[in-house]
């Protein structure tokens, strides 16, 4: 399955999509232009899901749930926005409501947790050493992705996972224009500081 | 997002570093498990909306023909078309059946007035509303006692100028509840019948008929001279017909002339059978 561009871009030289239209005709009983649709989207939204939740249960579980609310809102789906828009929605909301059932775990140890936490497989046919390179670079930027602030990660997992553009981040999450593009501003400029070795700055003032 | 501030020029530069490392670090699927049983339940979800919409066109189509059932039942209640004569005869035939004694007999005199005003103004509206065989189908529904004993009072005595006996037998009992009701004065039951006349609805003249003989007062143990030969209340077309027709076999022109006007007043639109149209006394009375 191809990995999803960049959200803005994405967003910007696609055009009309035609998710809207499987999404329609799955409404209208066609099962496969349902698995199609499908098949787009369930890596990203499992990634977005999975880096909000932390774990791979709880990542099935809300992964699991959101689906089934579209699927479920067949009937009645009518073409308001993009398709992604709305998925990613409905993902924020089954997120948000995980969240209400269990608090998330503040300040996450890589370290020091178990392996399932970090959610890096590679492929068994890599080397060992290149392998454990992965690995590590994974661990740093994930770990920036996990210490980021709930918002400003949100908002960054919406752009590069669902393609979402700054509007639709902010219909998404509920906020202003402003608000999403501060947010994914401020998750951009640590995570890149990170990669660059800067460290992580103290990120309690941008939320 | 085409970048159109420096601001976001520099999300999309920072975005598009950052993106190239995280694509590398995370590229997470959902497990196979998942996947199957979403895709199921996808498949699953059309096929309960086919089964529903499978439903919904024999569910409406029953609920359709209930509806237009019990709607035309009702409306052939309340919108009859004039009956066939012989449903009419019988229905007349049943009420003139002999009435128990002690339903005919009324227990007080203000029973007796109840029970010689009531059918008439019952019958009065229910011709008023229906002139069809509705009179005999409602008094077979109404079956209180009280009303059975009206009805049977109002129905069980003779008409003064009823036709000839067929040969049915009036019980005795039959006569004794007109017999008994000597309060309403014949001059009085004709009174009331000329009113109704005067307002032209010819089946009030029937509603009449039917009370004022039950009203008229007469000396107990008398007999009229229908009630002499055998004969009490109206009587059904078809018999009663073919009576006609025998006297007239009989060569008895006279009396099949009167009885064949006695019918006509108590049957106005019958439709008489050939032989007998020949007795009409005048073409306006010629049947329709």
């Amino acid at each position: 399955m191809p990995a999803p561009a960049t959200g803005v871009r994405l967003a910007a030289e696609m055009g009309p999509t035609p998710d809207e239209t499987l999404m329609l005709r799955y409404r209208d009983g066609d099962a496969r232009a349902f698995e199609e649709l499908y098949a787009r989207h369930r890596g990203g939204l499992f990634r977005y899901v999975l880096r909000q939740v932390g774990f791979r249960a709880a990542a099935d579980e809300v992964f699991q749930e959101v689906w089934m609310r579209i699927i479920a809102a067949r009937a009645r789906y009518r073409v308001e926005a993009r398709f992604a828009t709305f998925l990613y929605h409905v993902a924020h909301n089954c997120v948000m409501d995980h969240f209400r059932r269990k608090p998330p775990l503040q300040l996450l140890s890589f370290d020091d947790g178990p392996e399932e936490a970090l959610q890096v497989p590679a492929p068994a046919s890599e080397q060992p050493e290149k392998r454990a390179q992965r690995s590590q670079a994974a661990r740093e930027l994930l770990r920036a992705l996990a210490l980021l602030p709930d918002e400003q990660r949100d908002a960054f997992l919406l752009h590069e996972e669902g393609g979402l553009t700054l509007e639709e981040i902010a219909q998404v999450t509920g906020v202003g224009r402003e608000t999403a593009k501060s947010r994914l501003r401020y998750a951009l400029a640590k995570l890149r500081s990170e990669l660059t070795g800067s460290g992580i700055e103290d990120e309690a003032d941008v939320a | 997002m085409k970048p159109t501030s420096p601001e976001e020029r520099e999300i999309e530069q920072a975005s598009a570093e950052v993106s190239a490392r995280y694509r590398e670090a995370a590229n997470d699927e959902p497990p196979a498990r998942l996947d199957a049983a979403i895709l199921q339940a996808a498949r699953g979800e059309i096929a309960r909306g086919r089964v529903r919409r499978h439903w919904r066109m024999p569910a409406a189509v029953a609920a359709i023909v209930v509806v237009g059932v019990s709607l035309s039942f009702m409306t052939k209640d309340v919108i009859d078309p004039l009956p066939p004569l012989e449903q009419k005869g019988g229905a007349d035939a049943s009420r003139n059946a002999p009435a128990p004694a002690e339903m005919a007999k009324p227990a007080s005199p203000n029973l007796a007035m109840k029970s010689d005003a009531a059918p008439a103004a019952r019958q009065k509206r229910d011709f008023g509303a229906r002139p069809s065989r509705d009179r005999g189908d409602r008094a077979d529904r109404d079956s209180g006692a009280r009303e059975a004993g009206e009805n049977a009072m109002a129905d069980a005595a003779p008409e003064p100028g009823a036709p000839p006996p067929p040969a049915q037998v009036a019980a005795p009992t039959a006569q004794a509840p007109a017999a008994s009701a000597p309060q309403a004065a014949p001059g009085g039951a004709s009174r009331e019948e000329e009113a109704r006349v005067q307002e032209g609805a010819a089946s009030d003249k029937l509603a009449e008929k039917k009370a004022a003989p039950a009203a008229q007062a007469r000396r107990p143990g008398s007999l009229t001279k229908e009630e002499a030969s055998g004969f009490v209340g109206p009587m059904p077309a078809e018999p009663w017909l073919r009576q006609i027709e025998a006297l007239v076999a009989q060569g008895r022109e006279t009396q099949a002339k009167a009885q064949l006007a006695e019918f006509r007043k108590r049957y106005p639109g019958y439709r008489l059978p050939e032989a007998l149209r020949a007795l009409e006394p005048a073409p306006a009375d010629a049947p329709k």
